[in-house]
């Protein structure tokens, strides 16, 4: 493939990426939240299949199919089971409003820019520019979980660092060691299926799923 | 300047206006076709023009001069803009405008247009006003931000010919993520900007909604057709934005007949496409509620700050 | 070595299993039980596997295990076969309370073998990305002993964990990541390339702008877990919400598991960038002892004002490796054993007289010295010890810290620590004493059974000898076990 096009694509998905994360804090709701997630796993299992087809690298297949197949389908999949069965009214609180949220993850951005810049000089692959994107993915996915107070909203704003944390993984090393990846896969899916279970409880326990109902315990 | 880009100016100008309620007509078509209607002909538009432009015209009595001026300053700004836009032909024989001057004729077109709809005195021009200058407030910096990084992605000269010329060089090189992200936040900004249907309806007069016809509410006849054409010229020139400047393949580069052709089949052809996107979205999407307009813009702006800054990290 | 290492997840599989498929609890504790012996045992066969090595190291397969690893692996022997000898006597208890079910009874048993077995794990492997993997593990095993019983509060304590934790892991293995970048630059394997030995045989080559950032993100990750200020905010919760026996293996051995993928990324970082870990451990290090030692004051709840303890430990082993002498490692290295068997002992005591006041708030809690001397003892005599009265071992360790922190130069935070250790010292004496002494006329009484006391006997002898003397043989291996951390062996 020609390099142009490739760069040019994978610099796509991750940039898509990045909007994914961006959007997903303009959501309310909660199935489209799902949704982005969804898209967004996508993306990155895209730009894994781009980069190993690229780089000639087989074993990056391996993470393209994972997580197409756990993150895009799987986890979505639990997430929809969950939300299907718990509270009814399913609009996320905000602790910052849209624009807010917005500008700060554009702050969260510039700033990941200035963080990632000094490790720029170090890399070799040629996506090794995506590690600012990786970064804000991962910043925006902590503000998702700090700044929203839904239990799904918060394992949303989790798994969206994840995927940070593999487009960085793909960006500055072409991924990491199969073992590694499998563990980290199977780890969030492990992760997710608690979650699941405590999120029943947490319904069960304070008719919603509003983690802000979890601020009893302190002094 | 030499005296065919001069008139090949001059030309594409007379076009981009003559063609303008055509435009609006094709869109109103499609979106009829969509809906299952049959819709009124495509030459619509110009019929009503004609039948405004024969009325006669009523004034409330609280209305100074301003409120005539209004009608010319939008028209004309309108007309101005209709030089600086590259049609078929990349160079445009202004010399001294670019693309700063632009996003600045279509405020001050929004500027009169607020300044009218206050003018007239009516309440709904009052409500009207004030909405629009809400959403102004994340449109400008948006409009501004998508344009601006296409200049940042091909090179820093503001100048309006650079662009299209730039990019056409690059080809494929160009299709990355900056390209992507201002097309989609200047397709939201233009349908901000033209009132078109998440932001506001252009169909209805419900007093609910609008935001676009309530500052036109108190003019009529020759001085309502005014208005209604400078935002049928708003709207086309919007659409050839995007296909000259945004996406401007095809656009002849150099002044021979072949290319000329091929630039007006071209341009012509994404006139069609884009009518085509703006009939889907109105047709698909429904218009928002006018609080929930503010978080849209900003996912615009967003999406311009985003293009602008991954020029500088990739 | 390899019998050992069979010997040990050997034990703990077969103890899983027949948790799984027995139904009397006498016989899922008694298999718990010699499950933990037997750990202690091939530990011990580990040591003497490895002083017949020449470099006091073994290294097979993913398996490695040196000093540190050895250390931290006879810390958890030991605190593991407390937890198990006490749960017998508290969750037994519970039960016949009706507080629990009896599969839930069975469920504890599974899940907290397995938890131990995932730590024992961490200590045992070579790849610096499957410590991150265990480490994530013990999260995901742990919350479900955080939410054992199902209530509003536990259920919210497991979900602040279980967030906070995964954050910090997901964090932490982007360090990991970075590092791994930094390393094929150097060494270009691709699959040892984050095996500890190869990693801290190149770590001076590493890249420092790569590492630097490196480092910082994986003490804040695993810093998380540790309980740092101002991430710990999660440990109050957990451990205060808890069963007993399962506070005080977190307290005295998931943070230390934590603290153990800290130190080794402290060693390489050391090597590439001397003095950046450090300080970042220097900073976190006073941060958390800060934030322990106000909410030791104003805190109500027993098992919360034991957690905050030992955020103040962890900070205070953080300060110790921030100074980074020999002397500094060897007092944190001294803390951290310390904390380790000296925690369980005032957890499980917290536990007795939670369990017969039935409530965790201390002013609600008078007399206990009058009816349940026994467990007033252990807990008088734990506190004392905890907050560092001379001669027992935490003060040895806390000493040790701070001496080495005059020493190098370093007054401002020897005088802040001490001026901190005298806030917590304070903080104890004032709540603690008031609940033994007094009068109460609840009916309340020392829990029967030998069993019962067995672990807080064992304990606190441990503690005690620990603090006033320590085997020729200790001793150098604690020396050598501080020269090795400090990169100077």
């Amino acid at each position: 493939m020609d390099m142009t096009i490739a760069t040019n694509l994978i610099d796509i998905c991750a940039v898509s990426m990045l909007l994914l994360s961006v959007l997903s804090m303009t959501t309310l709701r909660m199935a489209p939240l799902i949704r982005l997630f969804s898209y967004q796993s996508l993306a990155l299992g895209l730009m894994a299949a781009i980069v190993a087809y690229s780089s000639d690298n087989p074993h990056i297949y391996i993470m393209c199919v994972l997580t197409i197949g756990i993150k895009t389908i799987l986890i979505p999949r639990i997430l929809y089971y969950v939300l299907e069965r718990v509270e009814v009214n399913n609009e996320a609180k905000l602790a910052v409003g849209v624009p807010g949220s917005l500008i700060l993850s554009g702050a969260l951005i510039i700033l990941s820019y200035f963080i990632t810049e000094p490790l720029l000089a170090t890399l070799e692959t040629m996506e090794r520019n995506c590690i600012a994107f990786s970064m804000s993915v991962v910043l925006i996915g902590l503000l998702t979980m700090v700044s929203r107070r839904k239990a799904i909203s918060e394992v949303i704003g989790l798994l969206m660092m994840e995927n940070g944390l593999f487009l960085g993984a793909l960006a500055v090393s072409h991924g990491m060691p199969l073992i590694v990846e499998v563990a980290a896969f199977f780890d969030v899916l492990v992760a997710l299926i608690i979650i699941g279970v405590f999120i029943f409880r947490i319904n069960r326990s304070f008719h919603s799923m509003d983690v802000t109902n979890l601020r009893r315990l302190k002094e | 300047m030499n005296v065919e880009v001069a008139i090949v100016t001059i030309l594409q100008a007379l076009v981009m206006v003559a063609i303008s309620p055509l435009m609006a007509g094709i869109i109103r078509k499609m979106k009829a076709l969509m809906q299952g209607k049959v819709g009124p002909s495509i030459i619509q538009p110009y019929r009503d023009l004609r039948k405004l432009m024969r009325k006669g015209r009523v004034a409330g009595k609280s209305h100074t001069w301003l409120f005539s001026a209004v009608p010319y300053l939008c028209l004309s700004s309108m007309l101005i803009l209709a030089l600086m836009v590259p049609f078929v032909y990349v160079e445009v024989a202004s010399p001294y405008i670019d693309l700063i001057t632009m996003v600045y004729l279509f405020t001050l077109f929004r500027f009169a247009m607020v300044l009218g709809g206050l003018e007239g005195g009516s309440v709904f021009g009052g409500m009207g006003s004030s909405r629009e200058m809400m959403m102004s407030v994340l449109i400008e910096p948006a409009l501004l931000l998508s344009i601006m990084s296409m200049v940042a992605l091909t090179g820093g000269s503001t100048g309006i010919s650079n662009i299209p010329d730039v990019l056409c060089e690059m080809g494929l090189a160009a299709v990355g993520p900056t390209l992507i992200l201002a097309t989609t936040s200047f397709m939201i900004t233009l349908l901000a900007e033209n009132a078109r249907v998440p932001f506001d309806n252009p169909a209805t007069h419900l007093e609910l909604t609008m935001v676009h016809e309530a500052m036109v509410l108190e003019y009529s006849g020759r001085k309502l057709g005014m208005m209604e054409l400078a935002s049928q010229i708003r709207l086309t020139l919007f659409m050839v934005m995007v296909g000259t400047l945004f996406l401007p393949w095809g656009i002849a580069t150099e002044f021979t007949l072949p290319a000329l052709v091929v630039a007006t089949v071209a341009i012509v052809a994404k006139l069609l496409i884009i009518a085509a996107v703006i009939a889907i979205v109105e047709c698909t999407v429904a218009k928002l509620r006018l609080f929930k307009t503010p978080n849209l813009l900003t996912i615009s702006f967003t999406l311009s700050l985003l293009a602008m800054i991954s020029i500088y990290i990739l | 070595m390899m019998e050992a290492g069979f010997l040990l997840f050997g034990a703990y599989l077969i103890t899983i299993a027949v948790c799984f498929f027995f139904k009397d609890r006498r016989v899922m504790s008694a298999v718990s039980i010699i499950a933990a012996c037997v750990a202690i045992v091939s530990v011990l066969l580990i040591l003497n596997d490895m002083r017949s090595t020449t470099d006091f190291i073994i290294d097979m397969g993913p398996i490695y295990i040196d000093r540190v690893s050895l250390f931290f692996m006879s810390l958890i022997s030991f605190v593991a076969l407390m937890a198990i000898l006490y749960s017998r006597g508290y969750m037994w208890y519970e039960a016949d309370e009706g507080a629990i079910r009896f599969d839930e009874l069975r469920k504890y048993y599974i899940v907290i073998n397995t938890f131990i077995m995932v730590m024992y794990m961490t200590f045992m492997v070579k790849s610096l990305a499957v410590i991150w993997v265990c480490v994530g593990a013990t999260t995901l095993v742990s919350t479900f002993l955080v939410g054992f019983y199902r209530n509003d509060h536990s259920t919210e304590a497991a979900w602040k964990y279980m967030m906070l934790c995964s954050v910090g892991i997901t964090i932490a293995l982007i360090g990991i990541m970075l590092t791994y970048a930094a390393t094929i630059g150097v060494i270009g394997d691709e699959d040892t390339a984050l095996d500890w030995p190869i990693l801290y045989a190149y770590a001076a080559g590493l890249d420092p702008s790569l590492m630097k950032m490196a480092t910082v993100l994986v003490i804040i990750g695993f810093g998380t877990k540790v309980g740092f200020a101002p991430m710990h905010t999660w440990l109050p919760d957990a451990h205060s919400q808890a069963p007993t026996p399962v506070s005080g293996m977190l307290s005295a051995v998931l943070l230390n598991c934590a603290f153990y993928a800290v130190i080794r990324f402290y060693m390489i970082s050391e090597a590439v960038l001397p003095g950046f870990a450090k300080n970042v451990l220097l900073i976190f290090g006073i941060l958390s002892l800060f934030v322990a030692a106000c909410f030791i004051v104003v805190s109500r709840d027993i098992k919360r004002m034991l957690a905050y303890s030992s955020i103040e430990n962890m900070g205070l082993i953080a300060i110790g490796l921030g100074i980074g002498t020999e002397l500094a490692i060897f007092g944190a290295m001294f803390q951290m054993m310390a904390h380790s068997v000296t925690k369980p002992l005032l957890f499980f005591s917290a536990g007795n007289i939670v369990q017969q006041y039935d409530t965790r708030n201390m002013q609600s809690i008078t007399g206990v010295r009058e009816k349940m001397p026994f467990t007033a003892f252990m807990m008088g005599a734990g506190a004392l010890i905890i907050v560092g009265v001379p001669p027992f071992s935490v003060f040895v360790g806390e000493f040790c810290i701070i001496m080495a922190s005059v020493s190098a130069g370093a007054y401002a935070v020897a005088a802040i620590s001490v001026s901190l250790l005298a806030i917590v010292f304070a903080g104890f004496v004032m709540h603690v004493f008031p609940m033994l002494s007094g009068h109460t006329d609840r009916d309340v009484s020392d829990p029967k059974g030998r069993i019962r006391a067995l672990p807080f006997m064992m304990m606190f002898v441990t503690t005690l000898i620990l603090g006033l003397f320590m085997p020729e043989q200790m001793s150098a291996f604690m020396n050598d076990l501080a020269s090795q951390i400090g990169g100077m062996l």
